[in-house]
């Protein structure tokens, strides 16, 4: 069981006066799926035509598309799934395996 | 000031439901329980009860619903019967884990195969690990003392447990008793309105209900569950004495019958007391010392109160209404054994009573004769007696079909 996982859930500070019985946790902000990752997308800005194709079947909905600026990917959460690169039409974003650790400048 | 009313079982479980004020019900029929069910929506549909009436496609949805209405503040309600039950074991769980104290009523029918609509206990005995408190009832004035005991007992912020009330399937359900049934201001002075003290699901104050729990705290919160169970030993007598000075009726954890210097005891649950008290007493005036014994709360186990009543009697004769099959013996059997272990008595485990089976008042007689078999060395007892079981039970229905050769010798 990763730390992530365990820290998932816990009380937040407004309720931290009153305890709770079974299963209950009132803050949900630190489920770390970032942690499962393997393979990391990585794209290539130069080719994307930003048609947020991939915002829209990302199951996690951590990709940020607009004109201005390059497709980002919250690496806090992304489980590395490959599903935006399989959707892309340019195939501009690849899965890779090699990358052990990712800034994330959220 | 009360009403009396002739009512049915079903029908006094109705009247708690109303008078307690439930506020979101769900309910799926099923035989026995059906009246339930249709009474409850005849209430919503005419403006006697003010609640929410779900219509629900099975009993796996009915509790479900009922458990998710509960935690968004009102007292929600649902019955069930036998196989629905069994839909409903995997939200039992749900129910008692996250510790929502939801009331059920429990209309006791036999388990499948074979198929039946009647009476017996398998259902509830079942469910009986599951977390939920079960209190079985004897009459279908204790069905509605029951149910508002349950509520009480329940609700209680130290035990935060579900309850089933158990009634025994058309024994108690559909036959009819005069009931007295108190005026709604008296029930709310006893009842106060549904204070949600655990989980809750409000949206200015979001909540995470039932989230993945790590091996490091699984086992912890399933305490926490035992010590709210635990509880209700400590909880339920003072409801009771409560309930007692408001309504006048006592409310019993165990009810014993000339157990006092008995030298045969028959532990009873449900219905069948009365037939067990109406034998016993008539071989009380033949000067046979014979004590009935009834287990009215059996989740949490009273094993303290029922190893004091039963520590000196010499033979103690467990009747279930369940076969609990490849057990050592029935249910209620193992946990009376359990509760009052001493080397010097002997314990015989009796089913009966199967499947709608009348437990008359000649079958409890033979149950007590074979007690005193028993007692006097003529029978070792060690084996599960079945008290009503028909000597041809091996050769029922046999008749060659064509093609059944090698099942007839």
């Amino acid at each position: 069981m990763s730390k992530g996982q365990e820290n998932a859930s816990k009380q937040s500070e407004k309720d931290k006066n009153s305890t709770f019985l079974g299963p209950v946790a009132t803050i949900v902000n630190d489920v770390d799926t970032g942690a499962w990752r393997v393979d990391v997308p990585v794209v290539d800005h130069a080719s994307c035509i930003r048609c947020a194709i991939c915002k829209k079947h990302c199951p996690l909905s951590i990709i940020k598309v607009d004109k201005e600026n390059p497709v980002w990917i919250d690496m806090r959460f992304c489980k590395g799934c490959g599903i935006c690169a399989q959707v892309c039409p340019k195939g501009c974003i690849l899965m890779d395996s090699n990358i052990k650790e990712v800034e994330n400048n959220a | 000031m009360h009403e009396r009313l002739l009512l049915d079982g079903n029908m006094a479980m109705v009247e708690a439901m109303r008078l307690c004020r439930v506020g979101v019900i769900s309910a799926y029929p099923i035989t026995p329980q059906s009246p339930v069910a249709e009474k409850l929506s005849e209430y919503v549909e005419n403006g006697k009860l003010n609640a929410e009436y779900i219509r629900v496609e099975s009993e796996h949805s009915a509790l479900s619903c009922a458990i998710g209405a509960q935690l968004t503040g009102v007292r929600a309600c649902t019955a069930t019967s036998s196989v629905g039950l069994a839909l409903m074991h995997e939200v039992l769980g749900v129910a008692s884990g996250c510790r929502v104290p939801v009331v059920m009523g429990i209309i006791n029918r036999a388990l499948v195969a074979p198929w039946s609509l009647w009476c017996d206990h398998q259902d509830t005995m079942a469910e009986r690990d599951s977390g939920w408190i079960q209190i079985y009832a004897k009459s279908v004035q204790e069905v509605f003392d029951s149910m508002v005991v349950a509520y009480r007992l329940a609700e209680h912020k130290d035990v935060q447990s579900p309850a089933m009330v158990c009634i025994d399937g058309f024994f108690l359900s559909h036959t009819s008793e005069v009931a007295l049934i108190p005026s709604q201001e008296e029930i709310d002075d006893f009842l106060p309105p549904y204070q949600p003290c655990n989980a809750h699901l409000s949206v200015d104050n979001p909540m995470f209900v039932n989230n993945l729990i790590p091996s490091s705290e699984f086992c912890e919160m399933r305490y926490q569950q035992k010590e709210g169970l635990d509880h209700v030993k400590e909880v339920l007598p003072a409801i009771h004495a409560e309930f007692l000075e408001k309504f006048g009726r006592e409310q019993f954890t165990v009810e014993q019958y000339c157990c006092e210097g008995a030298d045969m005891v028959l532990v009873t649950i449900g219905s069948m007391f009365g037939a067990a008290m109406q034998a016993a007493g008539k071989l009380r005036k033949q000067g046979k010392k014979v004590g009935v014994l009834r287990i009215v709360l059996f989740r949490p186990f009273p094993y303290e109160i029922v190893g004091e009543i039963l520590r000196d009697v010499p033979v103690v004769g467990v009747l279930d209404r369940s076969a609990g099959l490849g057990a050592q013996g029935a249910p209620l059997f193992t946990e009376v054994k359990t509760a009052a272990a001493n080397p010097s008595t002997k314990f015989v485990s009796m089913v009966g009573g199967l499947g709608g089976r009348d437990l008359s008042t000649a079958t409890m007689e033979n149950a007590f004769s074979y007690l005193e078999d028993v007692y006097n060395g003529k029978a070792d007892g060690k084996a599960q007696k079945w008290i009503d079981l028909k000597d041809n039970y091996g050769t029922l229905r046999l008749k060659n079909i064509g093609g059944n050769e090698l099942c007839i010798k």
